[in-house]
């Protein structure tokens, strides 16, 4: 008991490497998330009414869907749709974590431009901008300011959802933990010690994430 | 390349497992409501060090993942404590534990964005404390809180997938069991997802309508 740690100590190495596993599943997820979600936000509100009906349709349906059975689906089942062999288990994990976060996304940025006030898009226009230039440099950086407290919770949320690229067999740090725990059948130390490294590192991430927001909360006001 | 018969049968296989998630789901639910409240009002109103110590166990609970939640109840508490409870039992706990503790951040939000004013104004009706929570605030905090927490019902049936991994038979256990059992990968697995679209779909559209419904007007 009193070194109970020590299997922890002497597999850092292993476990660094799965941390950055971790790290890289996250960021390559998240960039696909927010480019997904930007580019469905941006469609529903200004796409007319038929893609605001068939985007809206197809967020509904992913939302619809627990995000293993996303994950499951993706790396077994994809590639049987698309008569590919060797799938890249890390491939699918990004491809169904970024997904499943787009369509959170979509709808944040969805409310985030409907909370722009439609005088700054005329006021834009009446200057001579385009529509797209008036989107893109008028209307979307005020809204993401007011979508950045919802999108870092799906940040958050997307790293603890990608502990379950685990049992897709992606090498990040749950599936070393799982590993070790099987090869040494010591779950107290090594549970314990991937609880503690989350936790901690979540609410880092977590007051990072808000401290940007109240530096910019500012410009982002009405 | 899709063939449709191992589809169709799938249906009927899965069945069993369907009726583990809802019974998780409508186990979980309110057990995780009257913890949940009991949490937010002692935030709220307990004396400091316990409303502290409720604070902790609520950001721990949020802010690690629910899959290594379960796992260490499954695996640690019963190496440890020697507590040793069936599989069930166990992600039923963690999933109370962890939904709770959003719920219940949710209700604390929903209680303190009642301006005190509302109970200062009850008071000097000549309410008692009791009275004016009861019949003054949580009546307004009630539609400020119940689209949140239809949609944690949800999120709560999507969640109880990850039972699957800790060999309890919800409907993704059995969609995994019947996959290795014939192979049929592409489609047993659709037919696990559409049986959540189904079931989650509407549930989902419900809860927008809630929000519609309730939004804030100040």
């Amino acid at each position: 008991m009193v070194d109970a740690f020590q299997i922890v100590r002497a597999n850092l190495p292993f476990l660094g490497s799965a941390l950055l596993v971790t790290i890289e599943l996250n960021i390559a997820s998240i960039a696909l998330a927010l480019a997904l979600g930007t580019a469905m936000g941006i469609g529903r509100v200004y796409g007319g009414r038929w893609i605001d009906r068939g985007l809206g349709f197809i967020i509904d349906v992913v939302r619809s869907i627990p995000i293993l059975v996303i994950m499951v689906w993706v790396f077994f089942g994809l590639p049987l749709l698309l008569g590919v062999t060797d799938f890249p288990a890390f491939l699918a994990g990004v491809l169904a974590l970024g997904i499943h976060s787009g369509a959170y996304i979509a709808e944040i940025v969805r409310g985030g431009l409907g909370s722009v006030r439609g005088g700054q898009l005329h006021a834009a226009l009446a200057l001579g901008m385009s529509r797209p230039q008036a989107i893109a440099r008028i209307i979307l950086p005020q809204a993401a300011i007011r979508m950045m407290p919802p999108l870092s919770t799906r940040i958050v949320r997307n790293i603890k959802d990608s502990v379950l690229a685990s049992t897709i067999a992606v090498q990040e740090l749950f599936w070393a933990a799982n590993l070790l725990e099987g090869e040494t059948a010591k779950p107290f130390p090594i549970y314990t010690t991937l609880m503690v490294f989350y936790f901690l590192a979540i609410v880092a991430i977590a007051r990072a994430l808000d401290r940007v927001y109240v530096k910019v909360a500012v410009r982002g006001a009405a | 390349m899709f063939y449709w018969p191992a589809f169709f049968e799938a249906f009927p296989a899965l069945l069993p497992g369907l009726l583990v998630t809802i019974e998780l789901t409508v186990l979980v639910m309110p057990c995780a409501l009257i913890v949940a409240l009991v949490l937010a009002l002692g935030r709220l109103y307990a004396p400091r060090p316990l409303a502290r110590i409720a604070t902790g166990w609520v950001e721990f609970w949020r802010a690690t993942p629910l899959l290594l939640q379960l796992y260490w109840l499954y695996y640690v508490m019963p190496s440890e404590t020697g507590i040793l409870l069936p599989g069930f039992a166990t992600v039923a706990f963690g999933l109370v534990c962890n939904v709770s503790a959003f719920l219940s951040e949710n209700f604390r939000a929903g209680i303190a964005s009642i301006r005190p004013g509302q109970r200062h104004a009850g008071l000097a009706l000549g309410m008692s404390e009791r009275q004016a929570f009861f019949r003054i605030v949580v009546p307004q905090a009630w539609s400020r809180v119940m689209p949140e927490t239809a949609s944690m019902w949800v999120e709560l049936f999507k969640e109880t997938s990850l039972v699957s991994t800790l060999a309890v038979a919800d409907l993704t256990y059995q969609a995994l069991a019947l996959r290795t059992a014939n192979y049929r990968t592409l489609e047993v697995l659709t037919a696990l997802a559409l049986s959540y679209l189904v079931l989650a779909y509407p549930q989902a559209k419900f809860c927008d309508w809630l929000y519609r419904r309730h939004r804030i007007r100040e």
